[in-house]
């Protein structure tokens, strides 16, 4: 049984801005959670609490290429300092933590998994999770990307690869996919994701193209392939091929009309 | 759906250097841990840590390592999953030539193999400076399931899962789902992990980490040892190993993974995440907990994950009289990312030779616990082939592995 692609939102950095609903389970959240699980809140069309039965049978995979940067470098930085390391820094700097607090605040129960790869980690994840609907592993789940990136490395960049400009823009994307013959809103169905790795690209140089029906779009940081998918699918409600190519990676993603 | 066949295996950790090396020292009762002097834990001196001894980069990737000389120096958690890669598909009578015929997925689990933890660099750069930007080349060049992939020259899927301490079975269980799906021809499968100060400061600071050995489901146990290692899976359909002729040494089948939605790193107190992984493994592989005859649990040696997790045991039906339950966290320590790769290497042994050696450290079971444990010093006698591994994490996630033994 394939997948639905029922929702799926993108949240900026900037917008940052907690509901009353989110602001207890979130007080002392780090950005990574917090946009992971505001991302999700989109998805789930602002409900705290999944509204099916079966919570086991919903979960998530949750892709990113650098994980809670941030946070495991203010872990460091107690180390290095020789002070007690704080035990809400360190839990929040593994790298599942996102994970628990999504799986925690909306209640979701089953296979929830934390997919770490600085090449297009959102189609790793959707693959992971199209996978899990088709396996009856799960009946839905949320497919995310979130990242944050660090100081420090903003600062690499701009001394490896100074030809690149800026600094990445921080964000989450989150869909939510439904196993067909349970999907009540429709939507198109993720008929396949291919993922052909290659190698010798920089990771530091971001940059890639998405073709989708003979439209060609240049991106530049790691999340942008995923908030591109979104933004489109979001304004298009379109089904259709859409191909991702980047120096150490091609997708293939094909989307069809619901039958 | 076929079973999937598990051709080979293969194993580092602190207490063997290959799988039989491991087998014998936990047949043997030897813990080979030795006790930290400041180095991994600052503020505190002589806590015991599981270290693999000796390690080098196995002799069969000398030459691609020398030839992806871009990628930079190996991280000691790419050289762990290495050496396990190396006996694995050694033990399957594979050679890497051969691998890159296939497509071969790599699914692999970690939680310090994913981090930039060069504290040299870092610290040069808080004070402004301009530091060799080699660790940063490093780090973009040490995802564990790339360079895995990379350097045994192999397309197909790859996945690194980053679940904290379920991340090897985990990882065990993507792979499955992948040649039940037809993604790949044969899957490499499993967890590594290194010590870091990170880690160690940091379940210090939860106050998870013991001052003395460990011991698992001890009555006085008070928490775990940490320890680095890798464990390795090579997974193919049964019908291509059989056609190809290769020794089947036990099988993955089914794979189950749950959340508690409950807590940031304690376990649900009856281990609800854990039931619900644990009968989707079984229903996966169409068995009962009658059928099983093995459960290698997580067991780490914390008062709270121990509870738990045979307050899920009980609660899903296991009785006093029933099924072994070990944990050979007293051996190995708590290898996090590795732990599942490792224990499903070692259930699989077990479940093999028809026979498993009681927890080592667990001297005096708890006897609060709620269902009995087998203490070091037993032995069991198993009722059959089937077996489950299981892991649980930080972030509420918890996953087993039902793994049927092969053998005579």
């Amino acid at each position: 049984m394939k997948a639905i692609v029922t929702r799926a939102t993108h949240i900026s950095q900037e917008e940052i801005d907690l509901p009353p609903e989110l602001l207890r389970h979130l007080r002392r959240a780090d950005d990574f959670i917090k946009l992971g699980v505001l991302a999700a809140f989109g998805a789930l069309e602002g409900k705290t609490a999944i509204p099916w039965e079966n919570p086991q049978r919903c979960g998530l995979f949750l892709g990113s290429s650098f994980g809670p940067m941030e946070t495991n470098f203010a872990v460091l930085d107690q180390i290095v300092g020789g002070q007690q390391t704080s035990p809400t820094l360190f839990s929040h700097s593994v790298f599942n933590a996102a994970v628990g607090y999504l799986c925690r605040i909306f209640n979701l129960r089953g296979s929830a998994l934390t997919l770490t790869d600085f090449a297009l980690p959102f189609c790793q994840a959707l693959q992971q999770g199209a996978l899990a609907i088709e396996s009856g592993l799960l009946e839905r789940c949320l497919v995310l990307q979130v990242e944050t990136y660090s100081a420090l490395l903003n600062d690499a960049r701009r001394k490896i690869s100074p030809g690149e400009a800026g600094t990445w823009p921080e964000g989450a994307v989150c869909w939510l996919l439904e196993r067909e013959d349970l999907c009540q809103t429709g939507g198109p169905v993720l008929h396949a994701v291919d993922i052909a790795e290659t190698q010798g690209g920089s990771y530091l140089e971001s940059g890639g193209q998405l073709s989708h029906n003979g439209q060609e779009i240049t991106f530049n940081h790691p999340l942008a392939p995923a908030a591109l998918l979104t933004d489109i699918l979001n304004s298009k409600k379109d089904s259709g091929d859409w191909r991702l190519i980047t120096p150490y990676a091609r997708v293939d993603i094909s989307l069809r009309d619901p039958k | 759906m076929s079973k999937i066949a598990v051709t080979g295996c293969g194993c580092i950790c602190a207490a063997g250097a290959d799988t039989d090396a491991v087998w014998r020292a936990i047949q043997a009762g030897l813990v080979n841990n030795r006790a930290d002097s400041n180095h991994l834990f600052l503020e505190r001196e002589d806590v015991p840590v599981f270290a693999v001894p000796h390690l080098a980069l196995p002799a069969i990737f000398a030459e691609a390592v020398a030839e992806r000389a871009a990628g930079g120096e190996l991280n000691r958690t790419i050289i762990l999953t290495l050496t396990a890669v190396a006996e694995a598909i050694g033990a399957a009578n594979l050679t890497v030539a051969q691998l890159r015929t296939k497509r071969v997925g790599i699914a692999l689990g970690t939680t310090v193999g994913c981090t930039f933890n060069n504290e040299d660099y870092y610290i040069q750069w808080q004070k402004g400076e301009s530091p060799d930007p080699g660790p940063v080349h490093r780090y973009l060049s040490a995802n564990l399931a790339e360079r895995v992939q990379d350097i045994l020259g192999v397309r197909g899927p790859r996945a690194v899962v980053t679940n904290a301490c379920a991340s090897g079975t985990d990882a065990i269980g993507l792979a499955k789902m992948w040649l039940d799906h037809d993604l790949c021809d044969l899957a490499i499968a499993g967890g590594a992990d290194e010590l870091s100060r990170i880690a160690c400061q940091g379940f210090n600071s939860l106050m998870l980490v013991s001052q003395n050995s460990c011991t698992p489901f001890g009555a006085k146990r008070d928490g775990l040892n940490l320890g680095e290692g890798a464990g390795i899976l090579c997974l193919e359909k049964e019908a291509e190993a059989t056609a190809s002729q290769r020794e089947i040494k036990g099988w993955v089948c089914g794979y189950g993974a749950a959340n508690d939605a409950y807590h940031p790193t304690a376990p649900h107190p009856e281990g609800r995440g854990l039931q619900d992984a644990v009968s989707q493994a079984l229903a996966a592989a169409g068995l009962g907990l009658a059928d099983i005859s093995l459960i290698n649990a997580h067991g780490t040696g914390t008062p709270a994950n121990d509870r738990a997790e045979t307050a899920a045991l009980s609660a899903l039906g296991l009785g006093e009289e029933t099924t072994p339950i070990v944990s050979t966290k007293g051996a190995t320590g708590h290898t996090l990312g590795a732990a599942g790769g490792i224990e499903a290497v070692l259930t699989l042994l077990a479940l093999g030779s028809g026979k498993v050696s009681g927890t080592i450290g667990c001297h005096t079971p708890d006897p609060e616990l709620a269902v009995p444990v087998l203490s070091a010093g037993e032995e069991a006698r198993l009722s059959g082939r089937m077996g489950i591994s299981q892991s649980l994490a930080f972030g509420g996630g918890n996953s087993a592995l039902v793994l049927e033994g092969g053998g005579p």
